[in-house]
């Protein structure tokens, strides 16, 4: 009965202290947002808004809403979040999976594994990966998002890693019922990888959706900006000292309001994914499986 | 991540320059519209101001935040790609295009040169003037000037000749390779905006000297100047996260009272150019500024704040003075009447030295250059869409095309009876308001310098706007009158940056470091953590560390140009 004693106590108040301050710390920015989101221009830009919207309005949001270069953002994120995750964890299992065999099953393995690893130490820099999609004719594509990113060597460690542990008695078992290895990795490890698996989605995904960088070289055309470097190219302070200013469109510049209401309806599809993948994180399918 | 583009061509100067060349020195070809086809003047078939076969302009243009579309329009498709294509028979054409923060406009473009793409017929561009070196070094561009000679209007000389210097950045072996793009003359030249209402409420008027300044200051923040019991207000509001001398929440001028300029080339008393952060005359100011960091005049966090943050305590009506252009009557100060009941300001000239002094930065009238590419099948063609710009947008005739504005439903709205609505009511026009005007291929049109802050000036002062240009100037905010006129006022305490050229080799090399050095040891300085006479061993240091070259190259330079 070790949580009846008094350090424990001590130490669980501790805990739930420290992880509610932690949570705060990330959760008031966004309730800041959310209330800059909602409140009126003038007091916005003058800092005046804390954790509740001062003068209530929802002029940001209809406002964004109705700027089609934004809708437009957005579905170009949702496409290339959904078909990226899809391919890059496609390619991933299939080169994790192999690479996590004994050395006996699969000669060269290590010849392989160092192939993949080298490239996460060294690449060619920007301008040789430039010239690259522009050889490729990839420039201003949906792919040049999804395909230079799809084998994140990365990710695949990690799931190597993972299929290793998985014990060997499960695909000797797959085996000796008749499976090749194509049927036991996907009716076996799949099914026991799934916290794995989630994580790694959740990893691509999240990449996915905030990458900005590669919309801003690679795209010819800003209306097929994703949205995070849709938000990007707004969010970012101009400067005035190099233009001539005209009082006339000073208006557009100022709207701190529909800035933080974009941030927040970017921000929004990511967040909702969270509780859906929660449920694949619970380990311990395996448990039960083999008996030592 | 950007970083890694930095700088991958060391910038050649050359140092064989033609001094003095002027712009309107060429010979008046009067370029007139009424040129038949047979005359080989123009590069095509063109008759009454119009090529008769539409010929084309390839380029590629960075999409500011200020540009915005409306019915599906795009910037390849609308309104301006229409009227060039009906009125000059010129088709645009884009290759890409880019937003214009962060630099990507100039990535891209450093990309393309880089990865060796083949160039657009022109590149307009604005900011540093480091990329557009690179570009006339690649080789790709013509000699503008020449062709600037050759075709370009009256108007459009008469505007580049108001300042000849504005050539200087682009003159390579006396060729003008680069097209400056004006701007607005005296555009961010700043002026003191006071709360009205407090000067009112502490009982002084508004300073015009230094002590003046001081004991409004002191009332400011001591005799609780918003009457709410409290001792929350600040004096004045500056921002010099990024320099002192700065585009708004400046505080330039404070050194200007001293003589010193900081963060710029200045005209020595010896005729050659001085870098104004290290002059002796910064030590009075920076004292100063120490002293009033000291009595809470200036708020604690100013040197974190950048230009935008710092006018927040101004529009929230926690501060009584900020520093800036004649615009900021339109944007940001409007929200402080907004946010504080009874809230009033005014616009005053900015106040003398101790020695009567007064100093401000200066506006350059041109921040960028236009390079046509050599092998541009019409080169005259990007001449007959700019003097047309010239000629009849940027004065306007009186029922001129564009007498209101670009284009009807775009940027002005008529009323029933065939009136414009006035300027200031965009939430007339259908639709919603939209600036074509920033489409063009120059981002602004066309501008001549000295208009614009003249002609509110003068409206200011009581004339009866008879041009149509002052007649649509004449609808903007009396405040902005005001403000504009005291910017003109003060004309002669304009302190211009001299320095123009592109960055020379050791400030290539070293601006990195004594940027941060003199920003470190100034804000120390200002913060009351050293003394002020920290300052002459921090010159000492300056100069040692590379200061002393970048000012024997800079002055190479300068009398090239001279």
């Amino acid at each position: 009965m070790y949580h009846k004693t008094k350090s424990y106590k001590v130490f669980s108040i501790f805990n739930y202290t420290l992880l509610a301050v932690l949570s705060l710390v990330c959760l008031i920015p966004l309730i800041h947002i959310l209330a800059v989101s909602f409140s009126g221009k003038a007091p916005a830009n003058a800092n005046l808004v804390g954790l509740l919207p001062v003068q209530f309005t929802i002029d940001a949001y209809s406002q964004t809403l109705a700027n089609e270069n934004f809708l437009r953002s957005l579905w170009v994120s949702f496409v290339r979040t959904g078909l990226g995750t899809l391919i890059s964890m496609i390619v991933v299992i299939c080169a994790a999976y192999p690479l996590s065999k004994e050395n006996s099953n699969f000669k060269r393995k290590k010849v392989y594994t160092w192939f993949f690893v080298f490239t996460m130490l060294f690449n060619g820099g920007l301008i040789p990966f430039y010239i690259l999609i522009q050889k490729l004719n990839m420039m201003n594509t949906l792919w040049v998002l999804i395909l230079p990113g799809a084998v994140s060597v990365w990710n695949m460690i990690l799931l190597l890693n993972f299929f290793k542990n998985v014990p060997k008695e499960l695909e000797e078992a797959a085996f000796i019922d008749g499976a090749g290895y194509l049927r036991t990795l996907v009716s076996v490890y799949l099914p026991v990888s799934m916290p794995a698996i989630a994580t790694i989605s959740l990893f691509a995904m999240v990449g996915h959706w905030n990458s900005w960088f590669d919309g801003l070289i690679f795209m010819t055309d800003h209306k097929n900006y994703p949205l995070a470097t849709f938000l990007q190219t707004i969010i970012v302070q101009q400067d005035f000292s190099k233009v001539s200013v005209r009082p006339e469109d000073l208006e557009s510049i100022s709207q701190r309001t529909v800035k933080a209401a974009q941030i927040f309806i970017g921000m929004a599809p990511i967040l909702f994914v969270y509780p859906f993948l929660q449920r694949f994180f619970v380990k311990g399918i395996v448990i039960g499986a083999v008996k030592e | 991540m950007l970083n890694k583009l930095k700088k991958p061509f060391t910038v050649l100067m050359s140092a064989t320059m033609l001094a003095g060349v002027l712009a309107a020195c060429g010979n008046n070809t009067e370029a007139g519209t009424t040129n038949s086809s047979s005359d080989s003047f123009y590069s095509a078939g063109f008759e009454n101001g119009k090529y008769t076969e539409p010929v084309s302009i390839t380029t590629v243009f960075p999409i500011g935040s200020n540009v915005k579309f409306k019915n599906g329009e795009n910037i390849d498709n609308n309104v301006h790609t229409k009227w060039a294509k009906e009125t000059l028979g010129i088709d645009i054409k884009y290759l890409w295009t880019v937003s214009e923060q962060n630099n990507a406009y100039q990535t891209k473009l450093r990309l393309m040169l880089t990865s060796g793409q083949e160039m657009p017929d022109i590149v307009a561009f604005r900011g540093e003037p480091t990329l557009i070196s690179d570009l006339i070094e690649s080789g790709q561009f013509t000699d503008a000037g020449e062709l600037f000679d050759k075709y370009a209007s009256e108007t459009y000389k008469q505007a580049m000749a108001e300042d000849p210097s504005v050539w200087n950045p682009y003159i390579r072996d006396g060729k003008r390779m680069g097209i400056p793009i004006l701007e607005n003359a005296y555009n961010n030249d700043p002026v003191m905006y006071i709360r009205e209402d407090w000067l009112k409420a502490v009982n002084l008027k508004a300073p015009t000297t230094l002590d003046e300044l001081e004991k409004v200051m002191d009332a400011f923040v001591n005799q609780d100047p918003d009457k709410n019991g409290e001792k929350d207000t600040t004096a004045l509001s500056v921002g010099f996260k990024v320099n002192l001398n700065t585009w708004m929440s400046d505080s330039g001028w404070i050194f200007g009272m001293f003589g010193a300029m900081p963060n710029q080339w200045n005209l020595g008393a010896d005729g050659t150019l001085l870098y104004g952060s290290i002059q002796p005359e910064m030590k009075p100011a920076l004292a100063k500024m120490q002293e009033w960091m000291a009595k809470g005049y200036i708020d604690k966090e100013a040197g974190l704040y950048d230009e935008v943050k710092a006018t927040e305590a101004f529009t929230a009506g926690k501060s009584g003075i900020i520093v800036g252009p004649y615009w900021m009557t339109g944007w940001p100060i409007p929200d402080l009447l907004k946010n504080v009941k009874g809230a009033d300001y005014k616009a005053y000239p900015l106040p003398a030295g101790p020695d009567g002094k007064i100093g401000r930065h200066g506006t350059s009238t041109s921040t960028g250059a236009v390079l046509i590419n050599k092998d541009m099948k019409n080169k005259d063609a990007f001449f007959v869409y700019q003097n047309y710009l010239f000629d009849n947008w940027a004065n306007p005739k009186e029922g001129g095309e564009f007498e209101n504005g670009f284009a009807e439903n775009y940027d002005f709205a008529l009323d029933p009876n065939g009136k414009p609505y006035p300027a200031t009511e965009t939430d007339k026009v259908p639709g919603g308001w939209v600036d074509p005007i920033r489409y063009t291929l120059t981002f602004d049109g066309a501008i001549i310098p000295s208009l614009r802050l003249n002609t509110l000036a003068k409206l200011a002062g009581g004339a009866e706007p008879t041009t149509r240009f002052e007649k649509n100037m004449s609808l903007s905010l009396p405040k902005q009158l005001e403000a504009a006129k005291i910017v003109i006022d003060q004309k002669a305490a304009t302190m211009p940056q001299m320095f123009t050229g592109v960055p020379t080799k050791t400030q290539l090399s070293k601006n990195d470091m004594l940027t941060k050095l003199e920003k470190e040891v100034l804000n120390k300085i200002i913060y009351g953590k050293v003394s002020v006479d920290e300052f002459d061993s921090f010159v000492e240091q300056y100069l040692a560390s590379g200061g002393k070259k970048v000012t024997e190259e800079v002055n190479e330079w300068y009398a090239t140009v001279k």
